[in-house]
């Protein structure tokens, strides 16, 4: 196993989290573990390019997340990572503050 | 229906609200004059297209939530081609919010200003926004908050404004920093009368000297 797949296991194991598309700089899927991952990953550059136009005009960094709200659906989250974005669903009995703490505490990992 | 977005304004943490309609008009609008036309109609067609986007991954795609450092957005799709798009500070009560947006939801729909802007005497907003003027060898406002000396300083002064206006800090703040230009040549020496364009437009006179602490107590 790489580094990379190991850090990808990280983040498939983080409680809560169904699901992952990591989308490169150019809207390239990285890595995913979603079903429609084309779709997703395109969507999740779609939210990329929209975050930068509302923080150009309300914002002085970029956006902590994005979160897509689901009549009772698993709700389906957009985070920046540095040039990348990462895109997960919610299972539907997680709390969204903790996964989100979750994935703060393994993209602050990579970092380290 | 300004009346029925006003009743949004008990959402605790709500900064405002306004109504856009794709594909560039804004029905309603109940925040704060610092929030200019053409400011929410780039904000309105960047949410649009998100939550169109998501809208067809999602069938059953409620509301997007963006989150930032000063502010948080919920945008919700109220009728054909029409989002309902509310600006809170990064605290607001999301789950208060989109109940009352729920329970407001209905009028709404029952509006008869939320019919497509052709059918009615829109009032369109044009999308030409004039360039700042500025001479040519001064750094524009964005230049002197990304890079140069004085950046940290400025970015300081304003992450502490953030923590007091919320989602308005970053406009009020640039157009400080654009009167405070049009003054002086950007010096350090200078920056308490920036601090001085800012106090003057905090109403709140605690929070105007809680910012003033704020910045004596940033390192």
């Amino acid at each position: 196993m790489n580094p990379h797949e190991d850090k990808i296991a990280q983040l498939k194991s983080i409680p809560g989290l169904a699901g992952h598309v990591l989308v490169g700089p150019n809207g390239e899927i990285l890595s995913h573990d979603a079903p429609n991952a084309e779709y997703l990953g395109a969507l999740v550059a779609i939210c990329r390019g929209g975050c930068a136009v509302v923080e150009r005009e309300l914002a002085s960094s970029p956006a902590h997340f994005l979160a897509f709200h689901r009549g009772h659906s698993e709700r389906f989250y957009v985070l920046p990572m540095g040039k990348n974005s990462l895109g997960f669903f919610q299972k539907k009995e997680a709390v969204g503050a903790e996964l989100l703490a979750g994935v703060a505490a393994w993209q602050d990992s990579l970092d380290a | 229906m300004e009346s029925i977005l006003n009743e949004l304004a008990s959402v605790q943490g709500l900064t405002g609200a306004f109504i856009y309609q794709s594909p560039g008009t804004i029905l309603q609008n109940i925040l704060p004059p610092v929030f200019k036309p053409a400011r929410l109609l780039s904000m309105g067609k960047a949410l649009v297209k998100i939550h169109g986007a998501g809208a067809l991954n999602f069938p059953d795609l409620s509301d997007v939530i963006l989150n930032f450092d000063e502010s948080t957005v919920i945008t919700r799709s109220i009728a054909e081609k029409t989002w309902l798009i509310i600006l809170g500070e990064p605290d607001l009560n999301v789950n208060m919010a989109t109940l009352s947006m729920n329970l407001l939801l209905d009028d709404l729909k029952t509006s008869h200003e939320l019919a497509p802007s052709e059918e009615r005497a829109a009032t369109t907003i044009p999308e030409v926004s004039a360039p700042i003027a500025k001479a040519p060898s001064q750094p524009s406002p964005k230049e002197l908050m990304e890079r140069g000396p004085l950046a940290p300083d400025l970015q300081a002064m304003q992450g502490a404004l953030a923590k007091i206006m919320g989602p308005m800090a970053k406009i009020i703040f640039s157009e400080c920093l654009e009167k405070w230009l049009q003054r002086h040549a950007p010096s350090r020496e200078k920056l308490p009368d920036l601090t001085n364009l800012v106090v003057r437009e905090i109403a709140d006179p605690d929070k105007a000297a809680k910012y003033q602490q704020m910045l004596v107590s940033t390192p």
